[in-house]
């Protein structure tokens, strides 16, 4: 315990050294550009640390040959980035530079990079064969555009191709976020009502969002077993105490072998349901009572405040609230990773994202799994981008 | 004077960084990682043989680092590791991730660095591929045997004659709803089944899905929902939960379980030979593999030679048959085999029993294929969207297809 405590301290504290180090190195960039010494002393001083920090690193036996060239490499790169301060930055907007510089770091390093990698990957061909040979010479077959082609005709799945899979996800995602949002919204309006108890209902309705997923997925999961899952205990003790519905055909159901689907649907809508609550409920106390006083002046039915104040000054937190809840509905895959079971389980609950990690990584497919992730990056990007302008979300609702 | 200074100290800085020189032997060369995918129970037993390495002489500063991951991760996180250039340097887990591992050039074989003639031969088969082996086995089995409740059924069922009896009769007079927990979703556990029909679902690296034994396996198993001896949609945890909770009298699970059951049940819990088939007269076949320690292929050298000693002190035979004692686990090693620990316990000799009509677990990685054809359509058998013959068909040409898209 104690051990892995220091250890995230050190990762901690081994962050900070990194963050105080590329302030530092700025730091001189921008006070020190008009300095004679200035372009040699960064090509050669900045190398200069890198070598003792790879000494230091490989207890003193640095490979040469990739050292030279790192080092060369160095020189060149920091006397270009000198040239650049010295003679354009020149010292001004120093202090945003310098706030911004690390995150920017952080996302070049955790987004930036795997992206560009991830797009590389795509265009190449990495896979169990060739994993070994690319970690020795780092060097991978060029194949063009023929993994993109592999997406389309050979689905990672064995009885569903990839434009059924993609239909089934846009169901999918259609029906869990407008369940999402009609629950979230009526849940949202009784609470926005002066009830007594309110706090109370408002912290257990949020418990399945705010527990861990898995925890929650898990735990109705249970519910669902055929025999000695609540819901079809329940639906027994009904058919005992009702008998004639037996006759009309009602009966328990194996909700996990013949509807997979909509048995993980049913947990995400109660997982998801929370979360719109919470950013409705947010939106509805923005709105000023005074609208609803002069509407009702007016005249207006409970309806047409409604439709005519609600709906449009709620716009611009739903908008988004929507362009959310569809990707992460979109890619959601832990709630059929752990409903339908983790070592590959039914085919019938797969959707895109479960598709492309089986790809992944129990076909070890890499290249292929690149490109599949960049289809669905793209046909998500094309869906919120087409969500957004139609929905006209990015306007502001008094505009 | 102050331009001077700062041209020097820097330099002065990069000189006696550049002359630090490494230590005798460096920290990292005596630490010795290790990701296993173990039980909570079995971490004491393996910090104690960690132990009693250090204690050896010269191991003093040896730092042995233990990671649990669950059986996926371990296989993910390993990979991705091994891609990234900095795996642990040993792995301890079951046989059926190492023809990946080996394939993909991730582990070392052992045939030159140790004594594999020491160990069962089945055990170390289970770990051979393309004429090379992947590992050191450190125990024996990792197979499927009949678990039951001595309360419910005093004795066991030697064929599937008396077990349809047993479940016909008795065990609706002892208030059971069914008699067998069995986890049905999983093909591993089918495979002793198809074995029992005369089959096996690979031969060297092709499927042999598409035949009467598998067939029939899947036509076994739905008999036995159908007869409701075995509840429908259970998996793992669910079987495991029913026998736990004596519903059933009996259950189908492997020797990693023993422990947790005889904690449970003490001396009513009895172990045995999963019931011979009576319609062929063949006993079901289990896979039978083990656990393993796999070493890095980026080990060398110095380091090498460290977790060689370590493995060797990991099998030796104090520590075999101190496995069985605190693990119930069957050893690898031959001459431990013959311990009176395991020919005292009935428990270890009923294993050893079934061991002895087990199969070796394929190690290839196209048994991967095979899994994950069987799994979906074994499930659509058992809800009766597909009939044994035609899911047995699909199974093939499913695993044929996976494994074309593996090596395409």
């Amino acid at each position: 315990m104690i051990e892995s405590l220091l250890q995230v301290v050190g990762f901690v504290a081994l962050l900070a050294v990194l963050v105080v180090a590329l302030e530092l190195y700025l730091h001189a960039h921008f006070t020190q550009f008009d300095k004679r010494w200035f372009l040699p002393g960064m090509a050669l001083g900045v190398p200069a640390l890198a070598l003792a920090g790879i000494f230091f690193s490989t207890e003193g036996r640095p490979d040469p040959g990739w050292t030279i060239s790192l080092i060369g490499g160095l020189c060149v790169a920091e006397f270009l980035v000198a040239l650049f301060f010295r003679y354009y930055v020149r010292g001004k907007h120093s202090l945003p530079i310098m706030m911004l510089a690390p995150g920017l770091l952080g996302l070049i390093l955790l987004i930036v990079y795997p992206l560009i990698f991830e797009v590389y990957l795509a265009f190449h061909d990495l896979k169990l064969t060739t994993v070994m040979a690319w970690s020795g010479t780092g060097a991978l077959p060029f194949v063009g555009f023929k993994q993109f082609c592999k997406v389309f005709v050979s689905s990672p799945l064995s009885g569903v191709t990839f434009f059924q899979l993609f239909l089934r996800t846009v169901w999918w995602t259609f029906i869990n976020v407008v369940c999402h949002v009609v629950g979230g919204f009526a849940l949202a309006i009784l609470l926005n009502n002066q009830i007594r108890f309110k706090g109370i209902y408002r912290t257990f309705l949020v418990i399945p969002w705010a527990m861990p997923q898995v925890v929650a997925v898990l735990a109705l999961r249970g519910e669902f077993h055929s025999q000695y899952g609540f819901i079809n205990v329940m639906i027994t003790r009904l058919l005992e105490w009702l008998p004639w519905l037996s006759r009309l055909g009602a009966e328990p159901v194996q909700w996990l072998s013949f509807h997979p689907l909509l048995t993980c649907t049913l947990i995400n809508i109660w997982l998801g349901i929370p979360f719109m609550m919470v950013i409705i409920l947010g939106g509805l106390q923005s709105i000023s009572r005074h609208y609803y006083d002069a509407a009702a002046i007016d005249g207006a039915s409970a309806f047409q405040q409604f439709r005519l104040i609600t709906l449009p000054l709620l716009r611009p937190v739903l908008a988004p609230a929507i362009t959310l809840g569809s990707i992460w509905t979109f890619n959601n895959i832990n709630v059929i990773y752990l409903v339908t079971g983790q070592a590959g389980g039914t085919e019938d609950a797969d959707i895109l994202v479960s598709a492309l990690y089986k790809a992944a990584f129990t076909y070890y497919r890499y290249s292929y799994s690149a490109a599949f992730a960049i289809v669905i990056f793209l046909i998500l990007f094309t869906l919120s981008l087409l969500w957004v302008r139609y929905s006209k979300g990015t306007e502001s609702a008094y505009g | 004077m102050r331009r001077l200074s700062r041209t020097l100290v820097p330099l002065a800085c990069l000189a006696v960084l550049s002359g630090c020189r490494p230590p005798e032997a460096p920290p990292s060369a005596r630490t010795i990682v290790l990701w296993e995918q173990e039980d909570a129970s079995v971490f004491p037993f393996l910090d104690q043989v960690f132990s009693g390495f250090r204690k050896l002489p010269g191991n003093e500063d040896v730092r042995i680092v233990r990671t649990h991951y669950h059986t996926e991760d371990l296989r993910q996180q390993f990979l991705t590791a091994s891609i990234a250039g900095s795996p642990p340097d040993l792995i301890m887990g079951p046989s059926d991730s190492a023809g990946v591992y080996s394939v993909a050039g991730f582990v070392l074989p052992v045939d030159g660095l140790f004594d594999l003639s020491r160990f069962n031969q089945p055990v170390v088969e289970a770990i051979s591929l393309d004429g090379k082996t992947w590992g050191i086995p450190l125990t024996n089995g990792n197979h499927l045997m009949l678990f039951y409740n001595k309360r419910l059924a005093p004795v066991p069922p030697r064929n599937t004659a008396e077990f349809f009896e047993y479940c016909a009769q008795k065990a609706p007079k002892l208030g059971l709803q069914h008699c067998l927990a069995l986890n049905i979703a999983e093909p591993f556990w089918l495979m002793p089944w198809v074995g029992a029909y005369g089959g096996w679902p690979i031969d060297n690296k092709t499927p042999t899905l598409d035949t009467p034994a598998m067939r029939k396996s899947i036509a076994f198993v739905l008999e036995l929902i159908r007869r409701k001896f075995v509840p429908a949609e259970c998996d793992y945890n669910c079987a495991d939960a029913l026998f736990k909770e004596e519903k059933t009298a009996f259950l189908i699970n492997g020797d990693w379980a023993i422990s947790a059951y005889q904690e449970k049940f003490g001396q009513d819990l009895g172990v045995a030979r999963i019931p011979m088939l009576s319609e062929t007269g063949r006993w079901p076949s289990p896979m039978i593999s083990g656990k393993y320690l796999m070493l890095s292929s980026k080990l060398k050298g110095e380091k090498l030679d460290l977790v060689r000693r370590l493995v060797e002190f990991f099998v030796n035979e104090e520590n075999q048959v101190a496995q069985v004692g605190a693990l119930q686990r069957l050893p690898s090693l031959t001459r431990a085999a013959a311990s009176p620990v395991i020919q005292q316990s009935p428990v270890l000799k009923n294993s050893m029993a079934q061991i002895q009509v087990g199969r070796p677990m394929p190690m290839a990685t196209e048994i991967r294929a095979v899994w994950d054809a069987v799994r979906p359509l074994l499930g659509r058998a058992i809800i009766g969207k597909m009939t044994p013959e035609e899911a047995a068909a699909q199974m093939q040409r499913d695993a044929l297809s996976k494994i074309q898209e593996m090596n395409d």
